[in-house]
Order: structure tokens, then C-alpha cells, then sequence
């Protein structure tokens, strides 16, 4: 889906550059690397742009352009620009009881740290964790309208949205005929929220921002609450299919085996609520601007 | 007030003594980077530093040039020009062998 929504848009218009457009190519990941500048720095990303522009050589073009994308990232990372403070606690605070709930798994289920697959489970969870947080630091500061508002419609959205697949995966019984429902504000929340904060502000990157944090917020905010009822039922209630796959496993008991694979299926859930969130919220923000410019 | 005396980077030194030799002159980015051997990834922050440390100022052309939009250019200011002379300094005083060259742009 994130292919779909960035990389062939990506790809196609590079490709139609045509060959020879290597001037060209550095410029955009240039122009690219330098969006994220906070706004008290857009003259030095502007200055990096023309200088560019000075550059002769393909070689040389390239090696200035990447050497400028490494400069923008480390003047965003010394960035002390002010502004969303209550947007990183949340993000940082569920990425600490994120860990704080896994690593309280590995201890009171000691089988779970024999299992076959934790290793890479755990590289990947670690990876996913550290991901969100970079994007949080690096994201979510500046004072201006717009940035305020991806960042409160991001997280309205994301409670919307995490409550929406919450309901979607776990209905209770009086939601079980109606369960299209939440799944439903799942998957059109974030394209609403992207399109109504890109409304808002006239900008598309403000709505692709708005639901990359309702994404981040409804991802961690489901993961913490799976994995949190999970511990409470130590992985019940137990089907009968998961009591047969248990069986067949070298899982020590049946508890075990059961959180076991509630805390797969969490990580899948943390892993894919942001991508879709992202991919549906930046192509809904994409289409409100095109049809803003009609 | 307390004011921060940490030695700065060689690279920071380098790029303070290349404005320093010429200090009237204003400077573009890339030429600088090239006179120093610095790649655009280590100039830049660089330069954003000295600017936050109000040890450099820099300033858009005024118009453009053969229809291309303004380059930024750099110079040091007064309290940029006393700091590399006096890092020029404590580095002449630090050089263990007089044989060895010069620093450029040094006072």
C-alpha cells in the first residue's frame, strides 16, 4: 500500500524526467530531504537549494545533494524548535509501555523466550518502536497553525482509530453483527482526518502529517491495550483451534502458547495500523488538495 | 554571565580561519566547502552553529545573477573574527614541532 501511495508516484516521475535528468534528481531528493526543516531554518534550506544550483558535474552534484540531505538531518536533530510537547509524551509514553509490556511478557512467561521466532519478533518490534519515535522527535515540533493542527487532528484521530480497530478485531457481543462498523471508522478515519486538517489548513503535507500521527497514536494505543487485556486472560478465552495448535507445538503450556501468539498478532497490528493510516491519510490529503486546485 | 569556552571542532577551526583570511570578503557556501575540503554535509551544520553563536553572518545576493535566484553568502563578525584569532593562536602555541606549516588565515 505505501508502494502504491509513494514509491511508483516516485518512480514515475523520476522516470519521466528522462534520461540525462541527473541535475534534476539530486535537486528533488534535495527538495525532498529539506521539507521537514523547521520554518526558523527554511533559509539555510534554501541556501543548500541554490547552491546546488551552482554545482557543475554529475559526480560533484550528487555528493553536494547527499551531503545536504546528511545536513538537514542533523540541523532537524539539533532543532530545539517549540511545539508539540503533549504530541511526544503521548507517542514517546506509549513506546515506553509498549516495552515495558513486552518485556513483562519475556519474564512472567519464561517459555516465550525459547520460542523459535523471538529473536527476529523482537528485532522487528525494537526496529518498529525506535521508527516511531525518530518520526515522533524529528516531526513533531514547530509553533505554526498548520503543524498545530496535524498534530490535534492527528491525535483526536488516532484515539478514533485505535478504538476503531480495537472494536473491529475484539468486538464485544452486543457489537459482534455490527463489527463492519469500527472497522470502518478504522479505515475512512484517517483519510477523513488528513483530508479535513488539509482543508483546513491549505496544505497536503499538514493532512499527510495529521494521519501520520493518528496512525503512530492508534497503533500504540491498540498494541497497549491488546497486549494489556491479553495478560489479564493469560491469552484466553482458548478455542479449540488454538487448543489443537497447541498440541502440535513444543509450547511448555497453554498459556503460554496463547499470549505467544496475541503478542504476534499485536506486533503485526503496531506494524500495520500506521502504515494504512499513513498510506490512506496522504492519498485522501493528495486528492483534497488536487480538488481544491479544480 | 557564563560564556561556553569549549574547543571547537578541527573543522569549525578550519572553516573560522578560511573567513578569516580575507574578512571583508563574503563568502558562498560551496566555494567555502571546496577551499576547506569540507562536503556540504559537514559544512552546513557548521555554519548554522556559528550563525546561532552569533560568530558568522550571512546574507542573500542582492539580485540575481544571469537569471539564477540569489546565493547565500557568509562572512565573520567582529566576536567570529576574534574567535579565530584566538584558536589560531592557541594552536600556534599547542604546535609541538616548528617545522610544520603554517595555519592560513591566522592573525
Amino acid at each position: 500500500m505505501l508502494a502504491a501511495t509513494f514509491a511508483v508516484p516516485a518512480a514515475l516521475r523520476v522516470l519521466c524526467l528522462g534520461g540525462g535528468a541527473d541535475r534534476d534528481r539530486a535537486q528533488l531528493l534535495l527538495e525532498f530531504a529539506v521539507r521537514g526543516l523547521p520554518a526558523d531554518r527554511l533559509d539555510w534550506a534554501q541556501a543548500m537549494l541554490v547552491e546546488l544550483d551552482h554545482v557543475e558535474g554529475r559526480q560533484e552534484r550528487w555528493q553536494f545533494s547527499l551531503g545536504c540531505v546528511w545536513a538537514a538531518v542533523r540541523i532537524r536533530v539539533r532543532s530545539r524548535e517549540p511545539g508539540g510537547a503533549l504530541l511526544r509524551v503521548v507517542v514517546l509514553g506509549c513506546a515506553v509501555i509498549a516495552l515495558a509490556l513486552v518485556g513483562y511478557g519475556l519474564v512472567h512467561y519464561p517459555g516465550l523466550r525459547s520460542e523459535p521466532n523471538v529473536g527476529g519478533a523482537m528485532i522487528v518490534f525494537l526496529v518498529t518502536l525506535l521508527t516511531y519515535t525518530a518520526l515522533t522527535i524529528f516531526l513533531s515540533r514547530g509553533e505554526t497553525q498548520r503543524s498545530a493542527a496535524a498534530r490535534r487532528y492527528g491525535l483526536t484521530g488516532g484515539l478514533a482509530v485505535g478504538a476503531g480497530w480495537f472494536l473491529g478485531i475484539a468486538p464485544p457481543s452486543a457489537l459482534k453483527g455490527w463489527v463492519f462498523v469500527p472497522l470502518l471508522i478504522a479505515l475512512v478515519g484517517p483519510a477523513t482526518v488528513a483530508a479535513v486538517a488539509g482543508h483546513r489548513a491549505s496544505d497536503s503535507r499538514t493532512g499527510t502529517l495529521a494521519a501520520l500521527w493518528s496512525g503512530l497514536v492508534g497503533g500504540l494505543t491498540v498494541f497497549i491495550v491488546w497486549v494489556s487485556v491479553t495478560y489479564m486472560n493469560a491469552g484466553g478465552p482458548y478455542d479449540s483451534g488454538l487448543v489443537s495448535d497447541f498440541h502440535k507445538s513444543n509450547a511448555p503450556d497453554l498459556a503460554t502458547y496463547a499470549v505467544s501468539d496475541d503478542l504476534g498478532s499485536g506486533l503485526v497490528l503496531l506494524l500495520m495500523i500506521p502504515t494504512v493510516a499513513f498510506a490512506l491519510g496522504s492519498l485522501s490529503a493528495r486528492l483534497a488538495a488536487a480538488t481544491r486546485r479544480i | 554571565m557564563l560564556v561556553r569556552s569549549r574547543r571547537p571542532s578541527p573543522q569549525t577551526v578550519k572553516v573560522l580561519e578560511a573567513l578569516a583570511a580575507d574578512p571583508s570578503a563574503w563568502r558562498y557556501g560551496y566555494e567555502l566547502g571546496l577551499e576547506v575540503g569540507l562536503r556540504s554535509g559537514s559544512l552546513y551544520p557548521i555554519l548554522v552553529r556559528l550563525c546561532e553563536r552569533d560568530l558568522l553572518e550571512a546574507k542573500w545576493e542582492d539580485g540575481p545573477r544571469l537569471g539564477r535566484p540569489p546565493r547565500h553568502l557568509y562572512r565573520l563578525t567582529s566576536s567570529g573574527l576574534e574567535q579565530a584569532a584566538t584558536f589560531a593562536s592557541r594552536s600556534v602555541a599547542q604546535r609541538p614541532s616548528p617545522r610544520r606549516p603554517q595555519l592560513r588565515g591566522a592573525s
